[in-house]
């Protein structure tokens, strides 16, 4: 179990130190474009807030929390793992051959790339809206067990998007696209699930993907309920990470074979 | 009496793009027709995707009886008009990453493009061609366009249609230089840059599709100028509900435009340049043509 | 002479022309999470040489010597810093398009099939960008499918195909157009006996029968004295030989390898170098230009309980090997 820890922080060690060598200033221009969209969403919002529309008594420091931490907590909020990359040029094979599970590389990986992006984004943009005055602070303690369980659904919905990438493999595109669709609003990390109309955002906070972003942020701004949305995140992760082994295992052949 | 040569090269040109488009054309139709599984999960996973993209403003506009000062049947108009836009750019050059340039100058694929007997605004313009697999997009938006059109009971008139046109134009314009310029970056930084036409293509798809009004003026100012998102869908959709003809709005987005245009050819031709002294040290065999 | 696309004609003799060509690349190296260093890699330092019409030569060094740069120089891909390239008497970088209508390039680890389209795809995809017409296609596609059998795979996707496959398909596609001259790095990388066979066989032959001009790169030695009927050596960045291979074998010392068997440890042979055991046998060196056979001869009939004795040529590949690893020394 040491040995896989080891491993595991090893792998992340050198995705983070990877990440650095492209160097602050020439990753510079994406998180300039990163923040200069959190910015325009933010006003999006606080023109909207200020028509004078009832969000379900939504607090505008609350949705600027709401949205802020969407762009802070993105990668664990919406979880991609290398693997469609690696499915594509061949590389996944590489995973079987250390002495290592492939889950827990992956999982190494794919954390192991946040560094960067949370040194110089999001860190910048928590200490901006600071300084601009957006109050930050939690409304409870319920986020951070929330969090966690986020991320490892999010994993285990990764995983399965892989599998279904690994069954149509000669159209990654529309696994892709089909993701895209599915996250951009079902996950709640966009548009506050408050402000959807029909009564549509009380059913998709308890969906699988409701619970991915849509749940911590809740649970963060104080707009979620932790006895509804805790024990949800909880029955999805029971469901999702077996289902995620069983078509991991199931798909094995075909991963190993593609590329020739 | 001898030839203009300036004529011929034009007329071969002109020729070469045709047979090239309809090589493309034939490609894509095979690749879709590979087996009836893939239509059918290219045709689902695409429309969701289109639909998805707007779903989330208008059911912000359902929920409030507008947004942004727009009503609800003129975000379905704006956002129409969006991805019948896009959608039209997403045909002609969606395939291939041509589109997504970064990823083929990050990968260091240029080469595959150096090695071709054309010119490479040819392979630009006709590679990304994909007007069977990729077309959902503009069907859809031409068809929430044409109900918001006939909800709001426009008066369509020659001169309307000419301008729904040029604004589709200013929009595909606009798409692809951002991509081409922020895409050169790449030329210099290959690894970190990889991404980040695509970057700038999901920003316009994100921010493109809000309703501007009542923002202060210098964020309007920004976004119609140095980070055009208002004028890809948000403008054309005032100019053409309630502002038709309106000088400021026809000007603006041309010279916009054509700055854009400017700087990515010149940002592109300097990376080119600057490929030809350097090369790229870096190379993705996989990714090629995908 | 002027260098513009009109003055290159078909009846350009010097098919490729570098002169004094140097190439070099500035890099920045991480010394730390945020220093970085400077570092100037020289890739090509002051290489000259030519290559006629119908002439098949290898290009061969050791790793990081130079020859995909070369490569990329000849096909427009690089600019030289220093000095010139010509193909057909044009600057590759300025008249690309013109050069590559005369020109096929491999690189061995980059594939020109498209990916996720059967192979016929590709063929015809070339066909219509080359503009090749039907009566060239055609032959070409059947002299393919005869001499590297890519009909087997001609339906299978791109994707499908093992490497072996991969690499015959791109070599196909490289010739479809009936190029003029054929620049290959690595062209045998991944082939089966009976596929390298074959290989060697067509490239020999399109030089042969169609004067096809070829440069070849590989790290498989026979292959390429095989193939080629001139060789240069490329290290570190400068031309270290250019020649036939007697006039190689010459300069790496005209050696001959001994090989004793015998029972008991291996004895010391007058004018021969000891260089170990393989196979049950002791193996020695020496020097053909400076030690007879005779003298070689005698030395051996004063051992005892000699059982076998063979004499053959130092294999290219062990010159070759010498050769690199004297400059590595030297360096």
């Amino acid at each position: 179990m040491k040995k896989q820890w080891k491993a595991s922080l090893a792998t992340m060690r050198l995705c983070l130190k990877e990440q650095s060598y492209f160097g602050f200033f020439n990753q510079l221009a994406q998180y300039l474009l990163r923040a200069g969209a959190l910015a325009a969403l933010i006003m999006i919002w606080r023109s909207l807030f200020l028509q004078g529309v009832d969000l379900e008594g939504m607090t505008l420091n609350q949705l600027y929390v709401y949205t802020i931490l969407s762009t802070v907590l993105a990668p664990m909020l919406n979880i991609w793992t290398p693997i469609s990359g690696w499915l594509h040029d061949g590389a996944l094979l590489g995973l079987y051959q250390r002495p290592a599970g492939v889950f827990s590389q992956l999982a190494a990986h794919t954390i192991g790339g946040w560094g960067m992006r949370l040194l110089c984004l999001s860190l910048p943009v928590t200490v901006i809206a600071l300084v601009c005055g957006v109050d930050m602070r939690p409304s409870g303690p319920w986020f951070f067990l929330s969090l966690p369980l986020t991320v490892a659904q999010g994993f285990a919905v990764d995983f399965l998007f892989a599998c279904l990438l690994i069954r149509l493999r000669n159209l990654e595109w529309c696994v892709h696209c089909l993701r895209e669709a599915l996250t951009a609003l079902f996950t709640g990390s966009l548009i506050p699930f408050a402000a959807l109309p029909w009564g549509l955002g009380d059913w998709l906070q308890l969906s699988p993907l409701g619970t991915l972003a849509g749940a911590p942020l809740a649970l963060y701004t104080g707009l979620g309920d932790p006895a509804v949305l805790l024990p949800a995140q909880l029955l999805w992760n029971l469901i999702l990470w077996p289902l995620a082994i069983y078509g991991f295992a199931a798909s094995r052949e075909r991963m190993v074979s593609y590329g020739g | 009496m001898a030839a203009n040569p300036f004529r011929q090269t034009v007329s071969r040109n002109v020729r070469d793009l045709f047979r090239l488009w309809a090589l493309y054309a034939r490609m894509d139709l095979n690749w879709l027709l590979q087996d009836l599984s893939s239509v059918i999960i290219v045709v689902i996973s695409e429309t969701l995707q289109n639909l998805s993209s707007m779903a989330g403003v208008l059911l912000l506009a359902v929920r409030f009886g507008g947004v942004g000062g727009l009503s609800a049947d003129e975000v379905l108009f704006m956002l129409g008009f969006y991805e019948l836009a896009s959608g039209i750019g997403w045909v002609l050059f969606g395939n291939y990453n041509v589109i997504h340039i970064s990823r083929r100058i990050g990968r260091g694929q240029v080469d595959h493009m150096l090695i071709q007997p054309r010119p490479l605004w040819m392979q630009l313009a006709t590679e990304g061609f994909m007007p069977v697999s990729g077309s959902f997009g503009m069907l859809i938006g031409a068809a929430l366009t044409g109900v918001a059109v006939s909800r709001l009971h426009l008066a369509l008139t020659p001169v309307w249609f000419l301008l729904l046109g040029y604004y589709l134009l200013i929009h595909m314009a606009l798409q692809l230089s951002q991509s081409l310029l922020y895409g050169s970056m790449a030329f210099w930084r290959p690894v970190a840059c990889e991404e980040i036409s695509s970057m700038i293509i999901d920003l316009n798809n994100q921010l493109g599709k809000f309703p501007l009004f009542g923002l202060p003026t210098w964020l309007t100012t920004l976004l119609h100028t140095v980070l055009p998102i208002g004028l890809l869908a948000y403008l054309p959709a005032v100019a053409l509900l309630r502002e038709l003809g309106k000088p400021v709005t026809i000007a603006l987005p041309l010279i916009v435009a054509c700055g854009f245009v400017t700087a990515a050819i010149i940002c592109f031709q300097k990376g080119l340049r600057h490929y030809e002294e350097y090369s790229c040290n870096r190379y993705k065999e996989m990714g090629h043509r995908n | 002479m002027k260098n513009t696309a009109a003055t290159a004609t078909k009846k350009w003799d010097t098919v490729i022309e570098l002169s004094g060509v140097t190439k070099y690349f500035d890099q920045k190296r991480p010394v730390g999470l945020l220093k970085r260093e400077k570092h100037r890699v020289h890739a090509l330092s002051d290489v000259s040489f030519t290559l006629q019409k119908g002439e098949f030569a290898a290009y061969a060094g050791p790793n990081g010597a130079g020859k995909s740069t070369t490569f990329k120089l000849l096909s427009g891909m690089l600019r030289p810093q220093e000095g010139s390239v010509r193909l057909f008497g044009m600057d590759p970088s300025q008249h690309r398009i013109p050069v590559m209508r005369r020109t096929g390039v491999l690189f061995g680890n980059r594939s020109e099939l498209w990916w996720d389209h059967p192979v016929r795809a590709s063929f015809e995809w070339k066909k219509a960008v080359w503009d090749i017409d039907d009566a060239t296609y055609l032959r070409i596609c059947d002299e393919m499918r005869e001499l590297l059998g890519i009909g087997d795979f001609w339906n299978s996707f791109a994707r499908e195909l093992s490497l072996g496959q991969r690499m015959r398909a791109n070599l196909a596609l490289t010739l479809l157009h009936d190029p003029e001259l054929v620049l290959l790095d690595e062209p045998t990388l991944g082939l089966d006996v009976l596929a390298k066979r074959q290989m060697i066989d067509f490239l020999k032959k399109i030089n042969r029968e169609k004067q096809v001009t070829l440069l070849v790169t590989s790290h498989d030695m026979d292959d390429l004295t095989e193939m080629a009927n001139r060789i240069l050596l490329i290290n570190s960045g400068r031309l270290a030989f250019d020649g036939d291979y007697q006039q190689l074998i010459q300069m790496a010392g005209d050696n001959r390898i001994i090989k004793l068997r015998l029972r008991g440890d291996a004895p010391a042979l007058a004018g021969a170098s000891y260089l170990g055991e393989e196979d049950g046998k002791h193996l020695y060196r020496y020097d053909a230009s400076t030690t007879s056979a005779q003298q070689i001869f005698g030395a051996i009939s004063g051992v005892e309980h000699v059982q076998d004795v063979e004499l053959v040529h130092e294999a290219i590949e062990q010159v070759i090997a010498r050769l690199y690893q004297a400059w590595r020394k030297e360096a």
